[in-house]
C-alpha cells in the first residue's frame, strides 16, 4: 500500500501542472506566457462583468448593529448584548443565518486547539524541552475559561432562537425563511475572559504593565458578528484558524462602551456623547483640534499619569456611532494620552477628518511626534490615488509593544521607544549614528531609527487598510494579497512621499531588490493561492504583490495609465466586495494594455525574473568588394593575432632568410598573400551586386555609407517570467543610452531572444536592468562585458573597522559568557518514575 | 494544550528567517548568510537571553544575536556537527545579517537543523535556499521540522 502511494505521489509530482487547463501545448515544450487569461477567470454575469466593474444586478447584504458592553476591569471580562438587523439583498432565500464567533478560537476544545501540537524543539541533546511560556499559557487556560459563553438568542419578541454552534461559528436557525429583500431584527447576550494578549495572542486583549499595575484593552473580533454571504462564495464560514482574516457586511453600528471612569476609550466611529464622558476642558482642546494643523493634545502625558494613579472604581458610558462601516473595534485604558489634527480634503460628503492618537506614556517621545502626522500623511496620499477617506474619524493606537492590525477608523499599532541606558558607553554602529544626538540627552526621551520608521510604516500600513479592505470589501479569508499586496504597495508609495530614503524594505529602498531571495526560492505558491494555503503569507501576499505593481506601475505600463485604472479599480469597488477577475480586469480594461501576461507570469506562477544578456555580436555591413574587404580582413587579422615573437626577434638581428638569399625561389605566393582578392573574388562579388533588386541595392549602399555599428544582442529567459528588458547602452566615447524594450519580444520564443541593435557608435558596454525595475533575481550575467560581482560576506570583510570590532566582541562575549544559556531559560524537567 | 507567543505583528509582518548557503568559488569556501528581521532578532534572543535592553543598534546586540544563531544552526552528518565559522554580522535596514563560513562544500545529504528564534515565534518559517551551480533548493524549517536533509 504504501508503495502504491509512494508511486501516486512520484507520479503527481512529474506531471504536468496543467493537467486541469483546458488549453494545453502537448507538442514541444513551447510554452504560451501571452495566452490569454479568458479561460482562467471565472466568466462575467450579471452581478460582476466583463470589464472587472459591478454589475447590473450586484448586490451585497447588510448588518446593523446596536451592542452594550460592560468591561470588569477586576475579572478582566466583558458583558455584552446587541441587537442585529439582518437585511437580505441577495436573490436567495436564507433558512439560516451564519455568524462568527472569532473569541472561540481561544477556547480550550477549538478547532485550532485541538489541532495544535509541541511547537517547541527539543534541546541539543535531543531530550524534551518546556519553555516558561508553554507552562504559564497551560495554566492560564486552567484558570480561565476563555471563548465565547453565548448565553441568549432571541428574536424581536424575547423568543429563543435555536442555534448551533461550529467552532468560531454558529448558525442560527430562523423561525420564518428570510426572504430576497426581507430583514429580520434578532438580539444576543455573551460574556467573555479578555486575554493577556501577549501570552495567549491573538488580535485583542489587554496589556500589563506591573511597574504602574495598569492595562491597556484593545478588543477586535470581541462581538458575534455576521458572517459574509457572497455571489461567488455563498457564506464565507471556513473556520478561523487564526491567519486567514476576514471579510463582513457593511452596516450601521452603535455601541454603547461601559468602562471604568477614568479610562479613556478610542473606538470605530463619532463619539456621541463627550459631555457624559470628557471634561470641559477635554471637550474644548477637541473642538480645537476641530481647526489644528498640529497635533494638539486632548489628555496631556501628565493628565495620562495621573489617572494611572487613581484607578478610580466608578463608571462611564462611551457612546459611538459609525455608519456604513464593515466592523467595530475599540481600545480602553487609564493610561492613555490623547492627541488630535484636522486633516482637510477635497470631498463634498467628509470634507474634514479628526486624526487621532492614543498611546501611553511608556510610547513617548514618539508616539507624540509622529503617529497623527502620519496618519494625516497617509490619508492625504491613499486618497490622492484612490478616493477621498470616506469616514469622520481616522485614529491609531499604541495596544501594544509590537504588532498592527486594522479595523474601520481605528488602528493598533506596535513600537515604542528602545532604552539605551545599557549601551551609552558602548560604540555604535553606523546605523543608529543618526539617532546619537539623541542619546546625549535623557536616555529616556531617545529612541531608534529602527523604531522610528518601523511606527511611521506600521502606522501607514494600518490606516492604508482603512481604504484596503474595510471600504474596498476584498475578502482576505479567500484572497490575503487583495488588501495586504494592494495596501502594502500603497504603503510604499506613501512612505517615499513621507520622505527621500525612507528605509522602506531596509536600507535598499527598492522592494525589487528585496523580493529576489523569496521570488527564487523553490518552495513557493503563487500568489494567487488561497489565504489559509499560503505558505510564507509575508512575501507572498505582501511583498511581491508590491513588487508586481511597482514593475507594472514604473515599467510596464507607465504612471499616467496605472494611476488611472487604480483610482478605477478603487472608485469601482468603495463600499463593494471585489475578486481577483475584478482587478485584472479592470486594470486593462481602463488602461488598454494587455496584461494577461503580466497577471499569468507574476500572480498565476512561482517564476522569477532572471534574464541573462548571454551575448553580443558587433557588426559592419560588408561592401562585399574583395578589393575593400580583403585588406580590412588583413588589418582585422594582424590586429587580433600578433606576429610571432621568434619572427620579430630574428628580424631585429637582421637575421637573412635564405629566401632573399635566393630570391629566385619567389614565385606568386610570395607576391599576393591570401588577404589578395583574386579574379574569382572579383567575379562573385561582380554577380552579387548584379543579383540585388534596385531597393536592395540602395538599401547595401546607403547602409555602407552611414557605416553602422550593428549588434545581435541574445537575451535567455532563466527564471521564466517575462520581464521587458531596460537597457543602458554606454559607448565608446562614454555617451549613454537608455532603451527599454517591451516584454511582448517574448511573446514568440519564451526562452531565448535575439535583439537587433544598430547605432552609429561603437558600443563599448551594455547593462540589463541598470535601475533594478523589472526584480532580476541575478545581476551577475546583466552585463556586456561580463563583470564578477563580490559576495556579501566578502563585502563584509572588506570593511576592516567594522569586521574588527564585531570579531573583537563575538571574543569577548564567548570568554564572558554573561548571557544566561538558553537551555536554562526552560523549566527543569525530571522524568516520573 | 498550548498556545502561540504572538509578539509579532498580525497584519504587517511574519516572523520568518531566510538563511542562503552559496559555495563561493573565489573565496572557496561555503558562504551562509542568514537574514533576520531586527524586531524579531531583538525581541527573540532578548527574552531567550534575559536581556530586555539587548539592542540591536550596537556591535554587542549584533555579536549577541550571532551567537544566538550560531547555537541554533547546523549542519550534520555522520560524523556529527560540521565545522562553521563565525564570520561577523551587520544590520542593514531593517534587517540583521548573520555570516557563516565553512572550508567544506555543502554535499547532499547532509542534515541541517535550524531553530532560529523557533523557541519565541513557533509558527514563524525558517526557509534555507541553497544554490548550487545555479539551481535553488529550498528548505523550509516549521514547527514541525527542524532538521531536514539537502537532497539535490
Amino acid at each position: 500500500m504504501r508503495h502504491i502511494i509512494f508511486l501516486i505521489t512520484i507520479l503527481m509530482l512529474i506531471s504536468p501542472p496543467s493537467w486541469s487547463d483546458a488549453i494545453r501545448q502537448t507538442k514541444g515544450d513551447f510554452y504560451d506566457a501571452f495566452r490569454q487569461l479568458d479561460v482562467d477567470l471565472p466568466s462575467p454575469n450579471v452581478y460582476r462583468t466583463a470589464s472587472g466593474a459591478p454589475g447590473p444586478q450586484y448586490w451585497q447584504q447588510e448588518a446593523d448593529y446596536h451592542i452594550k458592553l460592560n468591561l470588569d476591569e477586576t475579572k478582566r471580562h466583558i458583558e455584552a448584548s446587541e441587537e442585529i438587523t439582518y437585511k437580505n439583498n441577495s436573490p436567495d432565500t436564507l433558512n439560516y443565518i451564519w455568524l462568527q464567533l472569532d473569541q472561540n478560537r481561544f477556547a480550550d476544545n477549538s478547532l485550532e486547539r485541538r489541532s495544535a501540537d509541541v511547537r517547541i524543539s527539543s534541546n541539543k541533546d535531543g531530550s524534551d524541552k518546556l519553555t516558561y511560556n508553554q507552562i504559564a499559557v497551560d495554566q492560564l487556560a486552567k484558570d480561565i475559561d476563555y471563548g465565547y459563553d453565548i448565553k441568549k438568542v432571541a428574536d424581536k419578541n424575547g423568543n429563543t432562537i435555536p442555534y448551533t454552534i461550529v467552532d468560531t461559528m454558529m448558525r442560527l436557525d430562523l423561525p420564518k425563511a428570510l426572504s430576497p429583500g426581507d430583514k429580520i431584527t434578532f438580539s444576543i447576550d455573551w460574556s467573555f475572559y479578555v486575554r493577556l494578549q501577549a501570552r495567549v495572542g491573538g488580535r485583542g486583549g489587554y496589556e500589563y504593565f506591573p511597574d504602574s499595575d495598569t492595562s491597556i484593552y484593545f478588543s477586535a473580533q470581541w462581538f458575534p458578528r455576521l458572517a459574509a454571504y457572497t455571489d461567488y462564495a455563498g457564506w464565507q464560514h471556513k473556520a478561523f484558524l487564526g491567519s486567514g482574516e476576514f471579510t463582513l457586511e457593511f452596516g450601521d453600528y452603535t455601541v454603547e462602551i461601559t468602562v471604568p471612569e477614568d479610562h479613556i476609550v478610542s473606538a470605530t466611529g463619532e463619539l456621541q456623547n463627550p459631555k457624559e464622558v470628557l471634561t470641559v476642558e477635554q471637550r474644548e482642546r477637541l473642538k480645537a483640534a476641530d481647526n489644528a494643523t498640529k497635533p494638539i493634545f486632548i489628555v496631556t502625558p501628565e493628565e495620562a499619569l495621573e489617572n494611572e494613579q487613581e484607578k478610580s472604581l466608578g463608571q462611564k458610558t462611551w457612546v459611538f456611532k459609525a455608519d456604513n462601516v464593515r466592523d467595530f473595534a475599540w481600545s480602553s485604558s487609564r493610561k492613555y494620552i490623547w492627541d488630535a489634527m484636522t486633516h482637510h480634503q477635497d470631498d463634498k460628503k467628509q470634507p474634514t477628518v479628526l486624526a487621532m492618537s492614543f498611546y501611553p506614556n511608556e510610547a513617548e517621545p514618539i508616539w507624540s511626534k509622529y503617529s497623527t502626522h502620519a496618519v494625516v500623511h497617509t490619508l492625504d496620499v491613499y486618497s490622492k490615488f484612490s478616493f477621498a477617506y470616506p469616514y469622520p474619524t481616522a485614529q491609531s493606537v499604541n495596544s501594544w509593544k509590537s504588532g498592527g492590525m486594522e479595523y474601520p477608523m481605528i488602528t493598533f499599532n506596535g513600537y515604542r521607544p528602545e532604552p539605551f541606558e545599557s549601551n551609552k558607553n558602548e560604540e555604535s554602529d553606523a546605523e543608529d549614528n543618526d539617532a546619537s544626538e539623541e542619546k546625549d540627552k535623557d536616555p529616556k526621551n531617545t529612541y531608534s531609527r529602527r523604531t522610528k520608521y518601523g511606527l511611521i510604516g506600521v502606522i501607514i500600513h494600518e490606516i492604508g487598510h482603512i481604504y484596503f479592505p474595510m471600504t474596498v470589501n476584498s475578502d482576505e479569508r479567500q484572497w490575503t494579497w487583495m488588501d495586504e499586496g494592494i495596501n502594502s504597495f500603497l504603503e510604499y508609495l506613501t512612505e517615499f512621499e513621507w520622505e527621500e530614503k525612507f528605509p522602506a524594505y531596509g536600507n535598499d529602498e527598492n522592494v525589487l531588490d528585496s523580493i529576489t531571495d523569496y521570488m527564487r526560492s523553490e518552495n513557493q505558491v503563487p500568489i494567487m493561492t488561497n489565504s489559509d494555503s499560503v505558505l510564507r503569507l509575508g512575501p507572498n501576499a505582501y511583498s511581491k504583490p508590491t513588487a508586481a505593481l511597482t514593475v507594472l506601475r514604473e515599467t510596464v505600463m507607465g504612471r499616467e495609465l496605472f494611476d488611472f485604472a487604480f483610482k478605477e479599480y478603487s472608485q469601482r469597488w468603495k463600499f463593494k466586495r471585489p475578486t481577483p477577475s475584478d482587478f485584472f480586469r479592470t486594470m486593462e480594461d481602463a488602461s488598454g494594455v494587455d496584461l494577461d501576461w503580466f497577471w499569468r507570469g507574476w500572480f498565476y506562477s512561482t517564476d522569477h525574473v532572471d534574464i541573462a544578456l548571454t551575448s553580443v555580436r558587433e557588426y559592419k555591413v560588408s561592401t562585399t568588394n574583395p578589393e575593400v574587404e580583403f585588406p580590412y580582413n588583413m588589418n582585422e587579422y594582424e590586429a587580433r593575432i600578433p606576429e610571432a615573437l621568434t619572427q620579430i626577434r630574428n628580424r631585429n638581428e637582421e637575421t637573412i632568410t635564405y629566401l632573399k638569399r635566393n630570391p629566385e625561389l619567389a614565385d606568386f605566393y610570395n607576391e599576393n598573400d591570401r588577404f589578395t582578392a583574386s579574379n574569382k573574388d572579383k567575379n562573385k562579388h561582380s554577380s552579387l551586386i548584379d543579383g540585388l533588386e534596385t531597393w536592395e541595392y540602395n538599401a547595401l549602399v546607403r547602409a555602407i555609407e552611414e557605416n553602422d555599428f550593428i549588434y545581435f544582442a541574445d537575451f535567455e529567459n532563466i527564471g521564466g517570467l517575462n520581464s521587458p528588458l531596460p537597457l543602458m547602452i554606454t559607448y565608446m566615447d562614454n555617451s549613454e543610452e537608455f532603451l527599454s524594450i517591451p516584454a511582448e519580444i517574448w511573446r514568440r520564443s519564451y526562452k531565448k531572444v535575439t535583439k537587433l541593435l544598430i547605432r552609429q557608435k561603437a558600443i563599448k558596454s551594455i547593462e540589463l536592468d541598470p535601475r533594478h525595475e523589472t526584480a532580476d533575481t541575478d545581476f551577475s550575467n546583466n552585463y556586456y562585458p561580463s563583470r564578477i560581482e563580490k559576495s556579501r560576506i566578502e563585502l563584509y570583510k572588506s570593511d576592516f573597522k567594522r569586521r574588527d570590532l564585531m570579531a573583537d566582541m563575538l571574543k569577548k562575549l564567548r570568554k564572558r559568557k554573561t548571557g544566561i544559556d538558553q537551555e536554562q531559560r526552560t523549566v527543569p524537567l525530571i522524568q516520573s518514575n | 494544550m498550548l498556545a502561540v507567543l504572538t509578539a509579532s505583528a498580525f497584519a504587517h509582518r511574519e516572523p520568518g528567517i531566510l538563511t542562503t548557503i552559496e559555495w563561493n568559488n573565489v573565496i572557496e569556501r561555503t558562504e551562509i548568510i542568514h537574514r533576520i528581521h531586527t524586531h524579531d532578532a531583538e525581541l527573540g534572543v532578548a527574552m531567550v537571553d534575559n536581556l530586555p535592553l539587548l539592542s540591536v543598534g550596537n556591535t554587542e546586540g549584533m555579536a549577541r544575536i550571532a551567537l544566538y544563531v550560531e547555537n541554533h544552526f547546523f549542519l550534520l552528518n555522520e560524523e556529527g556537527s560540521l565545522k562553521i565559522e563565525l564570520v561577523g554580522a551587520e544590520l542593514v535596514g531593517d534587517y540583521i545579517f548573520i555570516y557563516q563560513e565553512s572550508i567544506q562544500p555543502l554535499r547532499t545529504n547532509t542534515f541541517i537543523k535550524n531553530e532560529i528564534l523557533r523557541e519565541i515565534y513557533p509558527l514563524q518559517i525558517n526557509q534555507v535556499n541553497i544554490i548550487s551551480s545555479g539551481n535553488i533548493r529550498t528548505l523550509t524549517f516549521t514547527e514541525k521540522e527542524t532538521v531536514l536533509p539537502y537532497i539535490e
